[in-house]
C-alpha cells in the first residue's frame, strides 16, 4: 500500500482521523520540534508549540488548501507564527543573541537521519557565516524573534521605511550566497 | 494606502491583530506590490526553517501533545470563553521545563559590538563579558588571536577594537567602533591589515547615526602573512585599493 502524501494526511485529519493525525506528526515532530526549539530556546515552550499547532491542525483552525503551496512550507509557517506568539506572551524582553550555531561548518549536532535537512543545514550555515554580523541579526529578529516592523526600526536605528530594505537585502545576500554554493537550495522543491 | 503596505511584514510575521489581519488580506486583493513582495519573502525565508540545529524530542511528547488535542475536543463545550481556545492546554505543559538548559546556550550581550563578536565566535565570550556566571562553551568553534583597542589619530574622540580571530581554519578580522564622524555620500570607512608597510583591504563600513560601526571580514588573501598593524581610514569610496585617506584609528598587532 502506496503511503500517503501531506495534502491527503491532512484530508483525513479534517475528517476527524486520530490515525492521520498520528501519522503527520511522526512526520514532521522532530523539524517542527527544532524549529520551534530555534525560535523558543526552551524545551517546555517548543513543546507547548507543537501542542498548539497540533490543535489548530485538528480543529480545523489554521485551514491548509493546495493554493497555499506546498503543505510543509504551510505548516512550518503557521508553526513559526505560533512559536511567535508565545514568544510575545512570555512577554520577554527580544534581545541580541544570536545563535552561534547557525554559523557553525561542524556537524557535530546533526549526525541525523535526516539527511536533506542536514546537507541544507549546512550549505545554510555556510551561507549564514559569510552574512556581516548586522545582516545576520536582522534576519534572525525579523524571522526567528517575529520583531515587528516599529521594534526592528527602534533596534536598529533605521528609519521605518528603510526596514524592509534592509532585511530584504540582508536575505537576498543569504539566497546568493546560497545559490553559489551550488544550490542545494532549489525553490521548487520547497 | 501607504499606511497599509507598511504592515506587510508584520503581516509576514503573523503579528498583526485579527482586524488589522484581516484589512491587510482585503489591501492585499488590490496592491499587486504587497502581493509580490510577500512572495519574494516567502521564497526568501523558505529554507530558513532548515537552519534549526536538529533538536532531540522530549521523551513521552507524543503521547502528551495527541492527549492534549484530543482532549481539546471534550474540552470545547466548556471552554467557549477562552479567546484562543487554548489556555486550558497550558496547564498540561507548565511542569515541563525540561532539563534542557545545559543544552542550549544562551545568553544576553550587553552591545552590539558583543553580539557581533558572540555570533562569530563560542570561547570570546568570556572575553567580551567576563564574570557573570556563565561557563566557557565546550566546543571551540573558534578562537581568538589577538584582541586590540584601536588608538584614535590625533584629537579624535573616536575609540574602537579589532580582533583577528580564527574559525574552521579560516581568519576573520572584527572591527567596532565608536564616536567616528559621519560620513558623506559615497564615502565609507576603510579598514586595512598592514604587513610592513603594505595594506591589505579588510573590509569597509559606514558609521549609524550615533557614529557607531562594525564589520567582520574574512581574511582571505593568499599564502602566509604576518600581520602588523591594523588601521581604518576614511575614503572617497569604498574601491579604494590603496589608503587615500588619513588613518582615522589604528592598531599595531
Ligand atoms: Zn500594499
Amino acid at each position: 500500500m502506496r503511503e500517503l502524501n501531506d495534502a491527503e494526511l491532512y484530508g483525513k485529519v479534517q475528517a476527524k482521523d486520530k490515525e492521520a493525525l498520528s501519522s503527520l506528526y511522526d512526520r514532521y515532530e522532530k523539524l517542527l520540534y527544532s524549529f520551534s526549539y530555534r525560535i523558543v530556546k526552551d524545551g517546555g515552550l517548543a513543546e507547548e508549540v507543537l501542542q498548539e499547532v497540533f490543535i489548530k491542525l485538528w480543529k480545523g483552525k489554521a485551514q491548509y488548501s493546495e493554493e497555499k503551496g506546498k503543505f510543509s512550507s504551510w505548516l512550518l509557517t503557521m508553526t513559526r507564527h505560533t512559536a511567535i506568539d508565545l514568544l510575545r506572551k512570555q512577554a520577554k524582553e527580544p534581545d541580541y543573541e544570536l545563535d552561534e550555531r547557525d554559523a557553525l561548518h561542524s556537524d557535530e549536532a546533526s549526525v541525523e537521519d535526516q539527511v536533506e535537512w542536514k546537507e541544507r543545514g549546512q550549505v545554510l550555515r555556510t551561507a549564514v557565516s559569510k552574512l556581516k554580523g548586522e545582516q545576520r541579526k536582522i534576519i534572525e529578529m525579523f524571522y526567528f524573534k517575529g520583531m515587528t516592523h516599529k521594534r526592528i526600526s527602534e533596534e536598529f536605528d533605521l528609519p521605518l521605511g528603510t526596514v524592509k530594505g534592509r532585511i530584504r537585502l540582508a536575505l537576498k545576500h543569504l539566497k546568493t550566497s546560497l545559490s553559489e554554493k551550488g544550490g542545494v537550495s532549489d525553490e521548487s522543491k520547497l | 494606502m501607504k499606511a497599509n503596505c507598511e504592515q506587510l511584514l508584520d503581516y509576514f510575521n503573523g503579528t498583526l491583530s485579527n482586524e488589522e489581519r484581516e484589512r491587510f488580506e482585503a489591501h492585499l486583493l488590490s496592491c499587486e506590490e504587497c502581493r509580490e513582495e510577500l512572495k519574494e519573502l516567502e521564497e526568501l525565508t523558505g529554507d530558513l526553517p532548515y537552519l534549526s540545529m536538529p533538536e532531540e524530542p522530549p521523551a513521552g511528547m507524543k503521547e502528551r501533545v495527541l492527549a492534549s488535542v484530543f482532549e481539546s475536543d471534550t474540552d470545547e463545550t466548556s471552554h467557549t470563553t477562552n479567546e484562543k481556545g487554548s489556555v486550558e492546554q497550558k496547564n498540561n505543559v507548565t511542569n515541563l521545563q525540561t532539563e534542557r538548559k545545559s543544552r542550549q546556550r544562551k545568553w544576553i550581550a550587553p552591545t552590539l559590538a558583543a553580539a557581533l563578536f558572540l555570533s562569530l565566535t563560542g570561547n570570546v565570550y568570556t572575553f567580551v563579558s567576563e564574570g557573570d556566571g556563565e561557563t566557557t562553551q565546550p566546543e571551540e568553534i573558534s578562537s581568538l588571536i589577538k584582541a586590540v583597542q584601536l588608538q584614535p589619530s590625533e584629537a579624535e574622540a573616536s575609540a574602537g577594537s579589532a580582533a583577528l580571530m580564527s574559525e574552521d581554519g579560516k581568519m576573520n578580522l572584527v572591527v567596532q567602533v565608536n564616536d567616528v564622524a559621519e560620513t558623506k555620500g559615497d564615502q565609507v570607512y576603510q579598514v586595512w591589515l598592514l604587513e610592513g608597510d603594505k595594506p591589505y583591504r579588510a573590509g569597509y563600513f559606514t558609521p549609524n547615526q550615533d557614529g557607531k560601526g562594525e564589520v567582520a571580514y574574512e581574511v582571505e588573501y593568499e599564502g602566509e602573512h604576518d600581520w602588523d598593524a591594523v588601521a581604518i581610514t576614511l575614503e572617497p569610496d569604498h574601491t579604494s585599493e590603496t589608503p587615500k585617506g588619513k588613518i582615522v584609528l589604528s592598531s599595531g598587532l
